[in-house]
């Protein structure tokens, strides 16, 4: 009986897990351990052939910079029309359905996209940005967005949206909208940085 | 008709995991956002005193 009903809340159970343990990690000695051991890492990422370009050849890194924007404006206009119309502020006469998904194939593109073009650029200047803080904070609102959307957002979405609960639909927009500013905000912070 | 009574049944108690475990993760981030952006804005306005007192 009571495997049962842990068993139809799954998701949440996960969820407040993941939560759990990333609370421990924070405040525990593992997350200064981790950091020590991804040193190496970041070393090796500089003697790559990404690394090297990165490094000597300012024109490339300026071009793949130039890229990464751009998918990040494609991915921050698929968050403000899809969150916006989760909120209600724009696209209202469009089903909310039909918006979510033509908003999704871009934001998964455009993610793409700045994940390959961020690793290439990170190559470049591996070791500052292993020593600032703030990549670090980019680097968990990132991975807190990818989680976000694909293990919390899309499930609740793909739930028939009429019988959803409005509130939570404008809480999830909201905190969706707050992790992806954040993504942003400290990705500049880096280029400023160092 | 018992075939739809399930399904509808199933349909909604995923439905409500699926609104708990968003109530969750939204209350964490918008927190852990109103917190860490705090603290950055408190660091600015404290050098900000100290620039120009």
């Amino acid at each position: 009986m009571s495997t049962g009903v842990l068993g139809s809340y799954t998701r949440s159970i996960a969820v407040a897990l993941v939560i759990g343990l990333g609370l421990v990690f924070a405040f525990s000695d593992a997350r200064i351990d981790t950091w020590f051991a991804l040193l190496p890492i970041f070393e090796w990422m500089e003697t790559t052939p990404f690394g090297v370009i990165g490094q000597t050849w300012g024109a490339a890194f300026a071009v793949v910079e130039a890229i990464h924007l751009l998918a990040m404006a494609v991915l921050g206009g698929s968050v403000l029309v899809s969150d916006g119309r989760l909120l209600s502020l724009v696209f209202t006469d469009v089903p909310l359905r039909q918006v979510q998904d033509a908003c999704h194939r871009p934001f998964v593109w455009s993610l793409l996209l700045i994940i390959l073009t961020g690793v290439f650029m990170a190559c470049g200047v591996a070791i500052k940005i292993y020593y600032l803080d703030v990549f670090w904070y980019k680097m968990l609102a990132l991975s807190v967005g990818v989680a976000f959307v694909f293990f919390v957002r899309r499930p609740l979405l793909r739930h028939d949206i009429e019988h959803l609960n409005p509130q939570v639909l404008r809480l999830v927009a909201v905190a969706s909208l707050m992790i992806w500013f954040s993504v942003a905000a400290t990705g500049r912070w880096i280029g400023y940085s160092g | 008709m018992k075939e739809t009574t399930t399904s509808a049944n199933t349909d909604a108690r995923t439905s409500k995991d699926a609104q708990i475990a968003a109530v969750l993760a939204s209350t964490v981030v918008a927190l852990g956002f109103v917190v860490y952006w705090a603290i950055q804005i408190q660091a600015v306005r404290e050098m900000l005193a100290l620039a120009y007192g």
